[in-house]
């Protein structure tokens, strides 16, 4: 599914990221991605969903190497994979629906299915009644459903979250990692990157953990109550 | 106004680029533009339909005026010169009174036209189409008579033509200007829009949007924005037409000029030109600018 060999980053003169990251993620795995502020997290991330080269070290996603292919091998990769941002980037011009639509529209989906496709989606995520608001007249948890909405609505077969349990209670952060199991269960592959380790412990998720750009396997957390 | 009109709804656009303040200023500036080449463009038409009735009107008869103490032998000389000419249908040498006929409306008509030293003068009916070499034709009636004149209206009308082309080149150059303006304008446009939207562009493209789909967002706002301002520019241009076109003369010639009003179809069709030329070229301008700045991004 991802595999990662000795990837380096480093923006221009400044010292390295990442220094040689290897990692694998298999089909149908779900993962954490644990590390504290700074630790190189998000670019790790960018790395894997393509908005980032890696500096050095080898890339391949979906069994492709993407060091040799061209763009429009990549957006056909980009198009496989579902990302939850840290800050949402939701469209603000848009209204909910069709910022969930986004991606099915990319993807050149007919709009017979986008109507039908995305209100269910959207009620599932307990959006009811919110499809004709826009992203400002939303609460920071509702924004945070329609990020991961738009990121599940073309059943991804990688899932991407970065620090989705961020700002919201320990009893929300619980909700949408169970939201993030049930996609698991149909087949997706879930990465989930959180500053809290504790708070990935919780789970009996596999868990690779950052520090100062380096990546370890760490030990299994606690099975899930 | 048709400036501020919004893209229609089913041009979706996930780009905001409704609300640049490009979507205020671009129109009119389009407009204006199309203004300038539509009226030129009419101008043109007008020159050249000027030249065509000038041309017909002169192209098929010419005079010859040989000095009144000219002997009937190298009158006569002359007629056959004229003659043997090819291209030449007929020449006749008209007498006193038919040119006393002609000198009236100066000279009046109690003037005793027998006793004045008239030059004479031969009508001369020739074939437009048949190519006539007059400078050669000048030099060998100059050999028979050698102050004879021709058809100084030809001359004159070659001169008005050199001039007119000159002023179509000039109208010509000022549209491709006109057209160049547009494309650098549109450029500047959609490369702020790159710029202000690169986050969205950006969350695009992580969406799996090709460098196509983004594209066509700037070409659909582009072709939208380019029409408008056509349709501004162009009824302004036919506003223009319709106060200056009835005027039905343009200058004092031997041969009238009238100049085409709005019922002429060539505005018409040079109107529509106008339009759909303002919006392809905005549309495609917009496309390329967008296409060659994406590719540089990851």
């Amino acid at each position: 599914m991802v595999r990662l060999e000795n990837v380096g980053k480093h923006y221009g003169t400044d010292a390295e990221i990442l220094h040689d990251v290897s990692l694998k993620l298999d089909p149908g795995g779900f993962y954490f991605l644990t590390g504290v502020s700074g630790a190189g997290k998000t670019t790790l991330l960018k790395i894997i969903y393509l908005a980032e080269p890696p500096s050095r070290g080898v890339v391949s996603l979906f069994d492709t190497n993407v060091a040799k292919t061209d763009r429009v091998t990549h957006t056909a990769l980009r198009r496989r994979v579902g990302i939850v941002f840290q800050d949402f980037r939701l469209v603000e011009h848009l209204n909910v629906r069709d910022n969930v639509a986004l991606p099915l529209r990319i993807a050149g989906a007919p709009e017979r299915e986008i109507r039908e496709n995305v209100p269910e989606l959207l009620s599932w995520m307990g959006l009811d009644g919110k499809l004709d608001y826009h992203p400002a007249t939303l609460s920071g948890g509702e924004q945070q459903r329609v990020a991961i909405a738009r990121a599940i609505v073309r059943r991804p077969d990688l899932l991407i979250a970065d620090e989705p349990t961020g700002n919201v209670d320990d009893e929300i952060a619980m909700l949408l990692v169970r939201v993030f199991e049930r996609i698991n269960k149909l087949g997706t592959t879930v990465l989930v990157a959180t500053h809290d380790i504790g708070f990935a412990r919780q789970f009996s998720h596999r868990r690779f953990h950052l520090d100062k750009g380096a990546l370890s396997i760490a030990a299994e957390g606690a099975p899930a109550p | 106004m048709i400036a501020t009109l919004p893209l229609p709804q089913q041009l979706r656009l996930d780009l905001p680029l409704r609300q640049d303040a490009s979507g205020r200023f671009l129109p009119w500036i389009i407009a204006l533009m199309v203004y300038l080449a539509t009226t030129g463009g009419i101008a043109l038409i007008w020159l050249d339909d000027a030249l065509g009735n000038w041309d017909a009107a002169l192209a098929s008869s010419l005079t010859l005026q040989v000095p009144a103490e000219t002997s009937q032998v190298r009158i006569e000389m002359s007629l056959g010169v004229l003659r043997q000419t090819k291209g030449v249908i007929s020449a006749r040498l008209l007498d006193q009174a038919e040119t006393g006929k002609l000198l009236e409306p100066w000279l009046g008509s109690s003037v005793p036209f027998d006793t004045l030293p008239l030059p004479r003068l031969i009508d001369i009916r020739v074939d437009p189409k048949a190519g006539i070499d007059y400078a050669t034709l000048r030099r060998q009636l100059q050999s028979v008579v050698p102050n004879a004149q021709l058809d100084s209206d030809r001359a004159w009308l070659e001169g008005v033509r050199r001039f007119a082309l000159r002023i179509e080149g000039l109208i010509a150059v000022g549209v491709v200007v006109v057209t160049l303006l547009i494309v650098a304008i549109v450029v500047f446009t959609a490369r702020i829009g790159l710029a202000i939207h690169r986050s969205v562009i950006e969350l695009l493209h992580l969406l799996g949007a090709q460098d196509a789909y983004i594209a066509r967002q700037f070409q659909v706002h582009a072709l939208w924005l380019g029409l408008r301002g056509g349709i501004i520019g162009g009824l302004a241009a036919a506003v223009t037409v319709t106060i200056l076109g009835p005027a039905g003369y343009v200058l004092t010639l031997p041969v009238p000029v009238t100049a085409g009003g709005i019922l002429d179809w060539r505005l018409w069709l040079l109107l529509i030109v106008a339009l759909l030329a303002a919006g392809g070229v905005a549309m495609a301008t917009a496309r390329i600018t967008v296409l060659r700045q994406l590719a540089r991004m990851p």
